[in-house]
């Protein structure tokens, strides 16, 4: 499936949270979507998702504006993954991974939906959790299952808003790197950027709500990006065994700040409450 | 589906016993014979074969629409509730804690004073919807609406309403406006007349096949409102919809009992500990138990302190109060500040 994002904003509150994106993620692949806290990133993954509208240009699959494609049928296209999903309800495992198929049930709905749900666990690795509690999972558990939960809707497209906050470094690991094997076009907001450059095909890099680096990350993220981007002194060494960039931060640059951040409102760490719209992000 | 059939067995036997409870003693025979008259089933009351004149009379004027009001009360309410638990995320989320029981009683006493009794139920209805939208748009902070916050804004909101409806009694009843200022705030089913049974009915069928038909929808809103947009569900649609259906459904029963208390917290969590969370088992088997717990507090109501009778309320608030303490207890963390 061809996803392709064409001059794509949308203003929040009278500023452009995201602001004429242009980018063509590649088929089949990860991508890392990159930026400082406030740089449009999970505003630019519900535009992706068909959530929001655009105020200007479009995103497209296959040649479609998302934002046009009918609920259901978007919902079994694209599969979107946010930050801090979390329940009140008391669901087995087996339960959340089944809401992904709500795009496909009728009103009067089988259990067909059974076998995509086996699978869906199976392609996760997660067919052993199928009869726990969701709630008493470890958060490294609960990212699989939402996995899970996503591939249960048969997506073309996954979107990963963070994926890996809240794990711990082996679960972040082996999270991205079932994400990129998974051969499915996947874009993942990230702010870890030495996981990005370990595992990403490509990378956007947003500032201010504007797209200001693509690419492979060996290209894209070298110090002077870093630098101009984040506000950072950093080394970029190659990692001795993989061949990949490695970031070694040195010190934030005095005076300067990370371009777009609004953070008063963003740390990432504070657990959001939900229905707010999430633009400066 | 098991669950669900037991459920409506134990409803017909529930129905059955309770019609033979109270001062005058009646047996089951005579119940289902006054029963089996009426539905040209069997001999008529009084004639060869069939029950006395008077048994028939409180069989069929006085019981059964009484039992069979409690049963479409019990069911609605527990709808209602399990219904706004999901859509606010709320595990609190009940019409009577959230001000809709009191809106509905202010709106049924406002047109009774002016006269209008065709209209009670309507006027419950758009009561009910005031204080719905009141209470949301107090507890909603950026559009984030917690469950302590909702239950404080539900608070205040019926807090209103009770004083208003008390004080349009109080100024307007020529009678005894205590009692049925009581009746209204606890709720009663003392009144209930076969018109009580076809507006509670009526109300439950048509609201309660919409909301078991939107079973997955709700189901979609377990992880939050974002998640049940990605999973092609219209969020805000769906939301208005249902809420209004169960005000709706609220007012209808309010209309007919006043405001009973915790039968819509109560229930639903009870039952999804038996059938689990998705509504589309859920939601029958809540209505089911609810029909069975309103009609078995009712009938203690008015028989433990016979000849006195107790407003219903104080009984499923003697038991629901408990219920929310421990979900209370329970629900300890971030998402409740």
């Amino acid at each position: 499936m061809d996803l392709s994002i064409a001059g794509v904003g949308t203003r929040l509150g009278g500023r452009w949270v995201v602001d004429g994106v242009d980018a063509t993620p590649p088929p089949g692949a990860l991508t890392g979507l990159l930026g400082p806290n406030g740089a449009g990133k999970t505003t630019l993954l519900r535009l992706i998702a068909g959530l929001l509208d655009p105020e200007a240009g479009a995103v497209l699959l296959d040649d479609v504006p998302v934002h046009t494609v009918p609920r259901r049928e978007r919902a079994r296209r694209v599969a979107l993954l946010e930050q801090e999903s979390s329940s009140t309800v008391p669901l087995t495992v087996r339960e959340v991974v089944a809401l992904g198929r709500i795009p496909y049930r009728t009103l009067w709905g089988t259990d067909a939906d059974e076998a995509a749900v086996d699978r869906a666990l199976a392609a996760a690795d997660a067919a052993h959790l199928a009869d726990r509690a969701w709630s008493a999972l470890s958060g490294g558990e609960r990212q699989r299952v939402h996995i899970a939960r996503a591939l249960a809707q048969e997506p073309d497209l996954l979107l990963l808003d963070e994926p890996t906050n809240h794990l711990d470094v082996s679960a972040q690991l082996s999270l991205l790197a079932f994400v990129r094997d998974l051969g499915r076009t996947t874009v993942a907001a990230l702010h870890d950027l030495n996981l990005a450059a370990a595992y990403c095909a490509h990378v956007l890099v947003l500032a201010g709500g504007r797209l200001v680096a693509a690419g492979d990350p060996r290209d894209v993220l070298t110090a002077d990006l870093v630098r101009e981007v984040y506000g950072v002194d950093c080394a970029v060494l190659t990692h001795p065994r993989t061949g990949r960039p490695v970031i070694a931060f040195g010190d934030p640059v005095p005076g300067a700040s990370p371009t777009g951040a609004d953070d008063s409102r963003d740390d990432p760490r504070t657990p959001r409450p939900e229905p707010v719209p999430e633009g400066a992000r | 589906m098991p669950t669900l059939l037991v459920g409506l067995a134990l409803l017909v036997a529930t129905v059955l016993v309770c019609v033979t409870i109270g001062p005058a003693d009646i047996a089951v025979a005579d119940v289902a014979r006054s029963i089996a008259g009426h539905l040209g089933l069997g001999p008529a009351a009084g004639a060869d074969g069939g029950v006395p004149v008077l048994t028939d009379a409180i069989v069929w004027e006085l019981r059964l629409p009484r039992v069979l009001t409690g049963a479409a009360v019990g069911a609605g309410l527990a709808l209602a509730g399990a219904v706004m638990q999901s859509l606010t995320r709320n595990p609190l989320a009940d019409p009577y804690l959230l001000g809709l029981s009191s809106g509905a009683s202010l709106g049924a006493v406002a047109v009774l004073v002016v006269g209008v009794g065709l209209l009670l139920p309507v006027a419950a209805f758009a009561g009910a919807l005031a204080a719905l939208v009141a209470t949301l748009t107090l507890a909603r902070v950026n559009g984030v609406l917690t469950p302590g916050r909702a239950v404080l804004a539900g608070l205040a909101v019926s807090q209103l309403a009770a004083a208003g409806t008390s004080f349009v009694i109080f100024w307007s009843a020529t009678g005894d406006s205590y009692r049925e200022i009581l009746n209204w705030l606890l709720g009663s089913l003392a009144g209930s007349t076969w018109q009580s049974v076809a507006i509670a009915a009526g109300a439950l069928v048509l609201v309660g096949t919409v909301l078991v038909a939107s079973a997955v929808r709700l189901d979609a809103f377990a992880f939050g409102d974002t998640a049940a947009a990605a999973l092609g569900i219209h969020v805000d649609r769906t939301r208005w919809v249902l809420m209004t259906l169960v005000a709706l459904l609220t007012g209808a029963m309010v209309a007919v009992s006043g405001s009973i208390g915790f039968v819509g917290l109560v229930l639903p969590h009870a039952v999804s500990a038996l059938t689990g969370p998705a509504h589309r088992r859920l939601l029958p088997v809540a209505a089911v138990v609810g029909a069975i717990f309103l009609v078995w507090a009712d009938t203690g109501a008015r028989t433990v302190f016979d000849p006195r009778e107790l407003p219903v309320g104080i009984v499923t608030a003697l038991i629901g109060v408990p219920v929310f303490a421990v979900l209370l207890r329970r629900g300890r963390g971030s998402a409740w500040t």
